[in-house]
């Protein structure tokens, strides 16, 4: 069914979708729309809306309606997803699955509330103190938002950890028809299967069982470095044991998680690497530049962490060139693949223009 | 491809016309996407709404070279004038020079107040007369759009104020 709407109401529609029946937030330019439409919709499908009297509660809220066994979501944007960053780091230890939307504006701080950025890279990947992996997804585009909200969902219950769907505000506002899918896949999380239950035992996958509150189980959940029943234990072999395997259950499975656009690339020698709405601005850039017989293609990353392997796509080519709207927080790590990789980063206010881009690609 | 932008301050309704307009285009079958940018102030400082109706999928959604600028406010339309693009404004709100061949005003601001004593619909009145003026879409797709949203009916009346003009 095709819906005209924009992408955060596409946001919204794809976390009902995915099963989604707790939205806990405080409303921010440019997420607020997913607010209001979650705030409409839940009560709709039987599921809970409530506003938090700001970010810190609203994640808090989150993770305790993941412990009661539903699927559970906020959406923020910069100065939301900060204040957020604790309970991250609390969601990714304890295990609890959840989805976190930061639709970013230009920042730092209060930074322009109503205009894009993509400033929150590093943050959405390394925001929490302590050592941990997030699954960050970057949406390009209404449909997107819709169809990645919806895969953030999945990969949270898979992996029983923090899923960030990493939007933008132009991301979030265009408005473009969204196909709203009559049929979803659509996972959910491992449930223990008898009555003996080890909260932290995980399985061969890594993942273990989550039981839910009210269920029967006995269990223990903190923050704190605990033993496979959930209880804190000061030691290192327990910290060791515990934290490569939260790293591990992302870093080594990541080959179900890493996704990625490849355009134009098969016979390129110059690679474009850009994300979220940015790649909208790319892919103009390097079809003109097609047209002035410039080979370009383009990577598009759609999950930004973990980070998939694409030193392969990368390596041979003769430039590289990493377009987003921040000082290179991606770059860092893609100029890593090849030795000649130029960065046109920006701190955001409005996209880059493909004039501006297809500029810079013919002086390489 | 034709590209629209939609240009005033920020409580005149400039985002919802380019929103209608980009969906009574989706509605007929094109590709239609709409953009916006405004400030953090719930009324004033410049606003754009930039709408593309195009044949093919749109992968960029910002208006690069106008084809048409609908403007509201003087203060926009200096901002984003291009010498390129044909000129539709609210000529109760805006003075043009008159050098351009291809400008053409519509009294929307003050036809609003008249016959429906609210500023509000003086978008609405603009919208009609854009769409009689260029056939960018049809009346009847923009109606059935405008079904949908509150105070359909003045709206409605707005809109065929401009279009019958």
């Amino acid at each position: 069914m095709l819906e005209f709407i924009n992408g955060d109401v596409a946001c919204a529609e794809g976390a009902i979708a995915a099963g989604c029946r707790f939205f806990g937030g405080y409303p921010i330019t440019p997420s607020t729309e997913i607010a209001e439409r979650m705030a409409l919709r839940l009560p709709q499908v039987g599921g809970a809306f409530m506003q938090m009297e700001d970010e810190l509660a609203s994640i808090m809220c989150v993770l305790g309606a993941s412990w009661a066994g539903k699927k559970a979501m906020t959406a923020t944007s910069g100065p939301g997803f900060s204040l957020m960053q604790e309970s991250i780091g609390l969601a990714a230890m304890t295990e609890t699955p959840c989805v976190i939307v930061d639709v970013q504006r230009a920042g730092p701080s209060t930074g322009l509330p109503t205009l894009v950025a993509q400033g929150d890279v590093m943050q959405s990947r390394f925001g929490s103190h302590g050592d941990y992996r997030t699954i960050v997804l970057a949406p390009a585009n209404a449909q997107e938002m819709y169809d990645l909200t919806i895969r953030a969902f999945n990969l949270s219950e898979r992996f029983r950890t923090p899923v960030i769907v990493l939007s933008d505000e132009v991301c979030g506002h265009i408005t473009s028809g969204v196909d709203l899918r009559e049929k979803v896949d659509i996972e959910n999380r491992k449930k223990p299967g008898s009555s003996e239950c080890l909260p932290f035992k995980a399985d061969e996958d890594l993942i273990p069982p989550m039981a839910v509150a009210g269920e029967g189980y006995r269990f223990h959940v903190t923050g704190l470095t605990h033993n496979e029943k959930g209880y804190p234990v000061t030691s290192a072999e327990v910290q060791q044991a515990l934290v490569t395997r939260l790293v591990d259950k992302v870093e080594k499975r990541k080959g179900e998680i890493v996704d990625a656009e490849f355009f134009m690339l098969d016979d390129a020698d110059m690679c474009v690497i850009a994300y979220g709405s940015e790649a909208g601005s790319a892919k103009k850039a390097v079809k003109m530049a097609r047209e002035k017989g410039i080979k370009a293609g383009l990577l598009r990353p759609k999950v930004l962490w973990p980070l998939g392997n694409f030193e392969d796509y990368v390596k041979d080519m003769k430039k590289v060139l990493v377009v987003e709207l921040n000082s290179g927080q991606f770059y860092s790590d893609a100029k890593c693949w090849n030795r000649n990789t130029k960065l046109l980063g920006g701190y955001g206010g409005e996209l880059h223009r493909p004039d501006d881009i297809l500029k810079v690609m013919e002086v390489f | 491809m034709v590209s629209i932008r939609f240009v005033g301050f920020g409580g005149q309704g400039v985002v919802l016309a380019s929103t209608i307009l980009a969906e009574a285009a989706s509605m007929e079958g094109k590709h239609a996407a709409q953009s916006q940018s405004y400030s953090a102030q719930v009324r004033g400082d410049i606003t754009r709404g930039d709408t593309i109706i195009s044949s093919e999928p749109i992968i960029y959604p910002v208006v690069e070279k106008p084809d048409i600028i609908v403007a509201m406010d003087e203060k926009g339309l200096k901002k984003y004038w291009s010498d390129d693009a044909v000129v539709v404004y609210d000529s109760s709100l805006i003075t043009l020079t008159g050098k351009k061949e291809d400008e053409k005003g519509i009294a929307a601001n003050a036809m609003a107040m008249k016959e429906l004593s609210s500023a509000l619909y003086a978008n609405m009145v603009l919208l009609g007369y854009l769409v009689k003026e260029t056939g960018i879409v049809s009346a009847e797709s923009v109606k059935k759009v405008l079904q949908k949203h509150p105070r359909a009916e003045e709206n409605m009346k707005a809109f065929e104020l401009g279009f019958y003009q």
